[in-house]
């Protein structure tokens, strides 16, 4: 993407104030877009951006400047500007790349296609969603599909680069029945190109999400109050990343906001959780092969059944707290700071079914799909929500309940996990903090959690 | 950063290109943009960061079918390969009668849109005014133990649109905010508070109230608990309420009503809330972040009654959702960037101001909720159903105080029913900057159903 030599100058003219450390992250991302509504292909768009971000490190203190570009008279000129919080005498010498040094990881071979063949399959999904019901009332299918070329180098000689694709398919669907309105969503995505859909057909995606938009006309309110809860297979990801996945992002634990602060080697879930952060499974859609500060990508134990092992780290923290880096120092483009994210994080996989969870519970209910969450690190207290849930009675699955978000508390629901189930299933998903937003997988096997507050309208 | 002047040129030769293709009508919008973030955790410098960026993006109409593109490149050769690109997209997506161009028309331009001042100010000085804002925020209570994010930011922002049919038009804007999360410990337990601001110059920029803000909240929550499940009466805070009003915002949009995906479809002219409440959507509202002389289709922005003492009269609308509707754009045509599709999207969408001052409703308001903070909003609201859950944080108020903290319940409900229910709404109107300039003052509702204990 950018020669040696030039990423070479650039680096000398972050140093030459006084920095201990200066990287370049370069990038370039083509995508299409592709969205159908009305029985409608709406809007198609293509485009390019690229563009790079410079770091300088001194002191405590990151200096950053970015530019939309790849030229080296503009990155020159932001590295002169990421230089403003230093000035003093070099300290560093200067940085000179070996060829034979570095990360390029093997081309993966991915398909492409024509816009024709793209608007094809949103069509194929659009007209299956409409012709589940004649109570649908809308059918939005967004298509998606991006390039991107990265390349990290950093004055310390390491230099990374790689090319790889993702494609994501999202279907949401309006039911409406007299007064009942309901929706229902699904979007499948991996890191793959247009053979992504050798795998995935769009029509069983379109028939998901209408069904489940469907099946919650019939729902009633959600009930309050505490009760056991089984999250379905592949959803229950977003407890593990929101009840305890931010509270171990170094970051938040170095700014004690973190109620995992200080916990390293204690018991903080059930003896049935161990939960992982692995970045390499191959084309899962918070997967990459090193991450965004070069750092080889690994697959981490944060919890061994129960005990808490380690924390989610960038350079910077790893550097802060005296531990290794462990690949999770993340960006959302060229314009951002690197910080500890997570990337496919999952409570591995254990000996229940989902059927037997639900045969041992006498009044609860069962999440059978989730949306997003949020959390507050500081004192733990999370919530998720449910948008498809039924109630248990009597170990059965009963009657729909609408949407209700779920709220616990990070120390203590993990505490509670008293089952896992033997399938781990990814979803992909979008991960925000500090006004960036990432790609990461909740994926997860079924969960059975012994009590949660349901944030239900039902007294 | 990239000029005015400059963009202004993209954009004409964009559409130029048009001339090229049969039957080709086009349209193009150019943003540069330059910002500056600035953060401090512990009284010294974390990081600082200035990003700039410039692209254009293109809708190609061939005959009534739209193909769109978008480009860093801003050179001739980069500009004509996007619009090439922009044109085969549009043969390959359907037409609707509907889908057309902004036509011209005269706009005048807003003088408060820019603070020249902002601009030149020394970094030194937007750094020690961050610096003293945390300070300020930790001397406040022994209880503060720092800050999870202490951070200042400005951006510059230039844009120019112009269309096939005339459109021309072009503003420059910026803006400042500033923003602490605190800290606050007793025992094992911590609390966070936060506090913002936002302005046009930094001379408005209210620091002092962020540092305030933040810190009552924090200090404030500790010791909180659940409390029992039930109805309970609830006085939003003006930014949880802003959060509320947002939801409405994107469910007065033409487009998502016509289309189904409002939960205002069907309702247009019927009563959607109390009587005492009115909303405006105002492009033009002086002072305010989100004003802007004309939307990103180029037509001029206007001032709208969306919602008149509780009747629901009028959709916000670009120019093909107008011309669904056979009614004149409301101005309200925007892009999140210049790679993003156009779609509906308020600009200072607010709840106009009642007489109480946030004390009086305290005041009446013996055994209800203060809601400071809600968690959970994008996963917990329907935006099509109107059904919400989400999580809460705040105090009960006695005696007109906010007394007992609480923690870890949710509060859940409808949204219009919501609406429906303002008791009270306060003088005190506040904007948040969110998607569109969101505002609210205090507002009591009558009651929603509380998940705790």
């Amino acid at each position: 993407m950018i020669n040696i030599e030039v990423v070479e100058g650039i680096l000398n003219i972050a140093l030459a104030q006084g920095a201990r450390f200066a990287d370049l992250y370069a990038e370039s991302k083509s995508s299409t877009s592709i969205v159908a509504e009305n029985h409608e292909i709406e809007i198609i768009n293509t485009g390019t951006v690229s563009g790079t971000g410079i770091r300088i490190l001194a002191g405590e203190a990151a200096g950053f400047a970015s530019i939309d570009s790849l030229e080296a008279r503009e990155l020159k000129s932001a590295a002169e500007t990421a230089r403003a919080v230093v000035n003093s005498p070099a300290i560093q010498k200067a940085v000179c790349f070996q060829e034979n040094r570095g990360i390029r990881p093997d081309r993966r071979t991915t398909e492409s296609a024509s816009i024709n063949q793209k608007t094809d399959l949103v069509r194929k999904a659009s007209e299956a969603g409409w012709a589940r019901d004649r109570r649908i009332r809308q059918v939005s299918v967004g298509y998606v599909d991006q390039t991107k070329k990265v390349l990290v180098a950093d004055s310390k000689g390491n230099w990374a680069e790689d090319e790889f694709s993702a494609t994501r398919l999202t279907v949401s669907v309006v039911a409406a029945d007299g007064p009942a309105v309901q929706t229902g969503h699904e979007g499948p995505g991996r890191l793959q190109g247009f053979e992504f859909f050798k795998q995935i057909d769009p029509t069983e995606v379109a028939i998901l999400a209408a069904d489940r938009a469907l099946k919650m006309l019939e729902a009633k309110a959600a009930p309050t109050g505490e009760m056991p809860v089984v999250l379905e297979e592949g959803y229950g990801g977003v407890l593990l990343h929101e009840a305890c996945g931010h509270g171990l992002e170094a970051d938040l634990v170095i700014k004690e906001s973190s109620v995992f602060g200080d916990r390293i080697g204690t018991k903080v879930a059930s003896s049935e959780v161990t939960a992982i952060d692995d970045p390499t499974i191959e084309s899962w859609w918070g997967s990459y092969s090193f991450d965004d500060e070069g750092v080889p990508a690994r697959r981490n134990v944060l919890i061994e059944d129960g005990i808490l092992c380690k924390y989610i780290q960038s350079r910077e923290t790893a550097r802060k707290t005296g531990a290794e880096p462990t690949g999770n120092g993340r960006r959302q483009s060229f314009r951002h700071l690197p910080i500890p994210r997570m990337s496919n994080t999952f409570i591995a996989p254990g000996k229940s079914s989902v059927d037997e969870m639900i045969a041992s519970v006498k009044r609860g209910l069962y999440a059978k799909a989730l949306g997003g969450g949020q959390v507050n690190t500081a004192n733990g207290d999370f919530v998720f929500g449910v948008s498809e849930g039924y109630m248990i009675e009597n170990g059965k699955i009963g009657r729909p309940v609408k949407g209700a978000t779920l709220i616990g508390n990070g120390l203590q629901v993990l505490l509670d996990v008293a089952a896992v189930g033997v399938r781990l299933v990814a979803k992909p998903g979008f991960c925000g903090k500090d006004g960036q937003s990432v790609p990461v997988t909740t994926g997860q096997p079924a969960i059975l959690v012994s009590r949660m507050t349901v944030g239900g309208t039902a007294l | 950063m990239i000029s005015g002047a400059r963009l202004h040129e993209a954009v004409e030769f964009a559409i130029k290109q048009a001339g090229s293709f049969p039957n080709t009508e086009a349209e193009a919008f150019a943003i540069s943009s330059r910002r500056l973030t600035i953060r401090s955790v512990k009284g010294a410098i974390e990081s600082l960061e200035l990003s700039e960026d410039a692209g254009v993006g293109i809708r190609a109409l061939s005959g009534t079918a739209f193909g769109h593109s978008y480009t860093t490149d801003l050179s001739e050769t980069g500009i004509s390969e996007a619009f090439a690109q922009a044109a085969a997209n549009s043969h390959e997506s359907d037409p609707d009668r509907f889908n057309g161009l902004a036509e011209s028309k005269p706009w005048q331009p807003l003088k408060d849109i820019l603070d020249q001042e902002l601009n030149s100010v020394d970094t030194e000085v937007k750094i020690s005014r961050l610096l003293e804002m945390e300070e300020l925020a930790s001397s406040k209570h022994q209880a503060i133990v720092g800050s999870e994010a202490a951070l200042y930011g400005d951006s510059e922002n230039h844009v120019a649109i112009c269309n096939s049919r005339g459109v021309k038009a072009a503003y420059q804007t910026n803006s400042c905010y500033a923003y602490l999360s605190l800290l606050a410990r007793q025992g094992q337990e911590t609390q966070m508070g936060t506090g913002f601001a936002a302005s046009r110059t930094l001379s408005d920029l209210a620091f002092t109230d962020v540092a305030t803000e933040a810190a009552e909240a924090a200090v404030g929550l500790l010791g909180g608990t659940r409390i029992e499940s039930g109805r309970y009466p609830v006085v939003l805070a003006a930014p949880v309420a802003a959060e509320f009003v947002g939801v409405l915002a994107s469910a007065t949009s033409a487009e998502a009503i016509y289309k189904g995906r409002s939960m205002l479809t069907d309702k247009l002219g019927q009563r959607i809330g109390a009587t005492s409440l009115t909303i405006y959507d105002d492009g033009r509202l002086p002072q305010a972040l989100g004003s802007v002389p004309v939307d990103h289709e180029g037509t001029p922005t206007t001032a709208t009654t969306v919602v008149d003492n509780g009747i629901f009269s009028s959709m916000l609308s670009d120019t093909r959702s107008a011309l669904r509707l056979g009614l004149p754009s409301t101005g309200n045509g925007f892009r999140a960037s210049y790679s993003s599709a156009l779609s509906v999207a308020p600009t200072n969408f607010y709840i106009v101001p009642g007489t109480l001052k946030p004390q009086d409703i305290l005041d009446a308001s013996d055994g209800a909720l203060y809601i400071q903070d809600v968690q959970g909003f994008h996963s917990g609201v329907n935006p099509v159903t109107g059904e919400f859950s989400v999580g809460a944080q705040g105090w009960v108020i006695e005696d007109g105080r906010k007394s007992r903290p609480f923690r870890e319940i949710t509060i859940a409900g409808d949204i219009l029913k919501l609406f429906h229910d303002v008791e009270v709404i306060g003088s005190d109107l506040r904007f948040m900057p969110m998607s569109g300039n969101l505002g609210s003052p205090t507002i009591k509702i009558s009651g929603l159903i509380v998940s705790g204990e």
